[in-house]
């Protein structure tokens, strides 16, 4: 545990004195929008561990801005499961819960070289995935999160932050969820767009009504290219009060994202 | 080789006409769009911008916010156009000028001290 938080206070440490500028964070969103008219199509699949088992999910997200400030998509999970023998729920793949984005910059401040922003979002998640009780990917009940995003980006430094509620009816997971995201360039901005950077990213949750909490700690590396990006990101607990089955172990992400 | 060097000056001269035509059919653009807080952050910008029509010499200035491309001068781009561009991006423009191939010059705002 203390070697999580001294590599957390290294990054931050590192993030401050020597950031000059990034992209978007690897697994918070950001306010801001790349333009009206374009579109971004993204893969983020997860290796997602824990007391129950492995589940990989790999989902298909399209973006699309009819407007510079307004930002529509979808979220389609495709769900590969392993639970434990003990829990006799077996192994298969199936669609997982399909989920609808919304997103509204409602401000915008411009300087030269940085800007801020914030957003208000919201992800309405239908139960198109079984009862498998897998947060954000297969809990096959009707999901309505809403938001608020903060970014700064400057060429020195960069935070993008979110915080939002997510409302499950028939469920006792209603949620608070905060994110907070830090990113370190390796490479001097270039045109055309060539960059590696480093992210270092937060993310608790506090599920109000069964009294859990959970952080994780994610570190991420993501290379663009052009109108291509890549990005990988390891997760892990820094701290959970959940229950048993529900204990995180470890997730990795990989993703590839195209801007047109 | 008389007839060599008369057909090389011939083709020397004859290819400098057509780049000097070449480079005169073209408009210079440069902008100062202020929010670019990171490379990514331009994409959207160069999307629109190459809709705009037939660019060439694209470059940005992340510190000054500079981005500059020419453009075939048969687009007869206008300070508009580039207004309406950058408010699409999300950006902001707070300045631009346009060289004509023919000489002329227009301008929008005033151009920030860059240096260079």
């Amino acid at each position: 545990m203390k070697l999580t938080h001294l590599i957390s206070i290294l990054g931050i440490t590192l993030f401050y004195h020597l950031s000059f500028a990034q992209g978007p964070p690897i697994l918070t969103d950001k306010p801001i929008m790349l333009g009206a008219g374009n579109s971004t199509v993204r893969t983020l699949t997860e290796i997602r561990h824990t007391n129950r088992g492995r589940f990989v999910n790999t989902p298909f997200i399209y973006h699309y801005l009819p407007s510079p400030k307004i930002l529509v998509g979808v979220h389609i999970n495709y769900l590969n499961y392993l639970f434990e023998f003990s829990s006799g729920l077996g192994n298969g793949r199936n669609l997982g819960d399909i989920s609808l984005i919304g997103k509204y910059q409602f401000l915008r401040k411009d300087q030269t070289g940085k800007t801020f922003r914030m957003a208000f979002k919201t992800l309405q998640t239908l139960p198109t995935g079984k009862k498998l009780d897998i947060d954000m990917i297969s809990m096959g009940t009707y999901q309505s999160y809403v938001g608020l995003i903060a970014g700064y980006e400057s060429i020195k430094f960069g935070i993008n932050q979110e915080l939002g509620y997510a409302l499950m009816p028939e469920s006792t997971k209603d949620e608070i969820r905060y994110k907070v995201a830090f990113g370190l360039p390796l490479l001097k901005p270039s045109f055309p767009l060539r960059q590696l950077s480093l992210y270092f990213e937060y993310q608790a949750s506090w599920f109000v009504e069964r009294r859990d909490y959970l952080l994780m700690y994610a570190q991420g590396l993501q290379y663009s290219h052009g109108r291509m990006t890549f990005e990988m990101a390891y997760q892990w607990p820094l701290s959970q009060e959940l229950a048993e089955p529900e204990i995180r172990d470890h997730s990795i992400f990989l993703s590839t994202r195209l801007v047109f | 080789m008389k007839r060599i060097l008369i057909f090389s000056f011939i083709i020397f001269a004859f290819s400098f006409i057509s780049k000097a035509q070449s480079s005169s059919s073209r408009d210079a653009v440069e902008m100062k769009v202020d929010g670019l807080g990171c490379p990514f952050c331009s994409i959207g910008l160069v999307q629109k911008v190459k809709k705009l029509g037939d660019l060439k010499d694209i470059d940005t200035e992340y510190e000054t916010g500079l981005f500059m491309f020419t453009i075939a001068d048969k687009h007869e781009v206008s300070i508009e156009d580039l207004q309406n561009t950058v408010k699409k991006a999300g950006y902001t423009l707070v300045y631009a000028s346009i060289a004509r191939g023919s000489g002329e010059k227009i301008l929008f705002g005033e151009r920030p001290e860059t240096g260079s």
